[in-house]
């Protein structure tokens, strides 16, 4: 059986704020906002407390918010595996764009490497923020989790997923 | 022995636009290999092969009773391709919805 398994993969997410780019801008660029809506340490409704009814304890926190700079996170569940986010900016255009990779490790075990994308787009009043991540997912312990799914949906999203990424 | 699906073949199988035509078909209902080949334009040969790699993706499942192989749809493959993007996916967005909260109480 094949242990390294690789799948590409791509997904947008977009979401409107009625704030203005700069505004949206900033939490991506000052550390302490960062560290509030990207960690979710006390967010009820976080995934880690949907899939395992405990949230993520951020073990430590760094960041450089500059072109080849790096950001690191590393956390865990309560007696888990030490989780890494290891991030580098390749571009980051103030109130416009930021262009950053990442690969997120569980233990010694890589879980993936991926090229994401944020657009911060006026819009109106507020900001329509497109977030872009073009992915490669190695095989690990939440790929042998089963999923209940519409699958018919899955299969229309995946079909244009796979076609744009075609 | 069945080898069991795994996330690669899951996306060889959808990777091509006639086995997701397959299986968009198959979601309606089983229906025998002789009867998918029909709109598809394509001979029974190709369509066997076709269900062949869905078959190895867990996403279809095909039963020969008497002369009449029937094609019916798995959902097992489905959730394994799916669970690693859409955990991904979530992970975002329910960051960027906190980034959303944020800004509120800011403003």
């Amino acid at each position: 059986m094949d242990n390294h398994q690789i799948t590409h993969g791509t997904f947008t997410l977009e979401k409107r704020y009625p704030h203005p780019p700069e505004k949206v801008f900033d939490a991506f660029r000052d550390p302490v906002k960062k560290r509030r809506w990207m960690g979710g340490e006390d967010d009820p409704n976080s995934v880690a407390r949907k899939h395992h009814g405990e949230g993520f304890e951020i073990v430590s926190f760094e960041m450089n918010f500059k072109e080849d700079e790096f950001e690191r996170w590393t956390f865990r569940l309560p007696g888990g595996p030490l989780m890494r986010n290891d991030t580098r900016y390749h571009r980051i255009v103030p109130n416009h764009s930021i262009v950053f990779v990442y690969t997120m490790d569980c233990g010694d075990h890589r879980m993936s490497s991926s090229q994401n994308t944020v657009e911060f787009i006026p819009d109106g009043q507020g900001t329509k923020l497109v977030f872009t991540e073009q992915g490669v997912y190695f095989d690990g312990p939440e790929a042998a989790r089963g999923r209940e799914l519409g699958t018919t949906d899955i299969l229309v999203k995946l079909g244009d997923e796979l076609d744009r990424n075609g | 022995m069945r080898t069991a699906p795994n996330i690669a073949r899951v996306f060889n199988a959808l990777g091509d636009p006639t086995r997701r035509a397959i299986v968009e078909r198959v979601s309606q209902g089983p229906v025998s290999v002789s009867e998918l080949a029909k709109p598809f334009k394509i001979t029974l040969a190709a369509v066997v092969q076709h269900s062949q790699v869905l078959e190895a993706g867990g996403l279809v499942r095909t039963r020969k009773t008497g002369r009449v192989r029937t094609c019916s749809l798995q959902a097992k493959g489905f959730d394994l391709a799916t669970a690693w993007m859409m955990d991904r996916k979530s992970l975002w967005n329910r960051r960027l919805d906190r980034l959303g909260a944020l800004l509120d109480e800011e403003a």
